[in-house]
């Protein structure tokens, strides 16, 4: 399943965030479509709040933040997973 | 130690809660992935290999942002069962996680320092083995 199916949830969130920035920064927002189901404070409840009423639809989790953190995983990045000297 | 590094079995499943929301529509669990876990401490976030996901079906729940050496790339994010058979750790569950490409690798999961975060993990290289506790 590729990330176009939550197009819609991620679009809504960008053009909210400014505002939930200011109201619910460092909780979990679950949005499904183009709606703000509810605000969580863990990752783990608001996911289990997306099973509860969307089983296995996709719907979005995403932690309100200002912006995007960055994430790093060089082994792959770099391609150096099972590198050897020859 | 050296070439395989800090390895050890693991087994990526669906959530227990999406496993309850399925069965509840009578709808066929997908079989669990088993293989082996790498340890990686400069990983800043567990990774599981894409087949993976693919084969047990899951949707993404987010995106992440993946620093690569020309920039960034936005990866899925996928919310897994993550139990380690034969030892004592506790299964994690619900586990975010992001999907990329392993395969060949020899390793379905980049255990990384999400998971660490509340670990010992102590690497001795000179006697061959390692130890994490939780």
């Amino acid at each position: 399943m590729t990330l176009e199916v939550l197009q819609d949830e991620l679009a809504f969130f960008e053009e909210r965030r400014p505002e939930l920035v200011k109201t619910h920064l460092g909780k979990f927002a679950l949005v499904k479509s183009r709606a703000l189901i509810d605000t969580f404070t863990t990752f783990p409840e608001a996911y289990a709040k997306g099973v509860e009423l969307y089983g296995s639809e996709p719907f979005l989790v995403k932690m309100i933040l200002p912006e995007e953190p960055k994430h790093a995983v060089p082994v792959l990045s770099l391609h150096l997973l099972n590198a050897r000297l020859q | 130690m050296r070439l395989r590094g800090p390895a050890l079995p693991v087994e990526v499943s669906v959530t227990a809660g999406l496993a309850a929301a399925l069965t509840a529509r009578s709808t066929q669990l997908p079989a669990p992935q088993s293989g082996s876990g790498l340890i990686d401490t400069g990983a800043s976030i567990t990774a599981v290999d894409m087949e993976v996901i693919d084969r047990l079906g899951l949707p993404p729940v987010g995106t992440a942002t993946v620093l690569t050496p020309s920039g960034s790339e936005i990866q899925g994010v996928y919310v897994i069962r993550l139990p380690f058979p034969g030892t004592p750790i506790p299964a994690l569950d619900p586990m975010p996680v992001v999907g990329s490409q392993l395969r060949g690798f020899g390793h379905i999961v980049l255990l990384g320092r999400d998971l660490l975060v509340g670990a010992l993990l102590i690497y001795d290289g000179a006697h061959g083995h390692w130890t994490l506790a939780f």
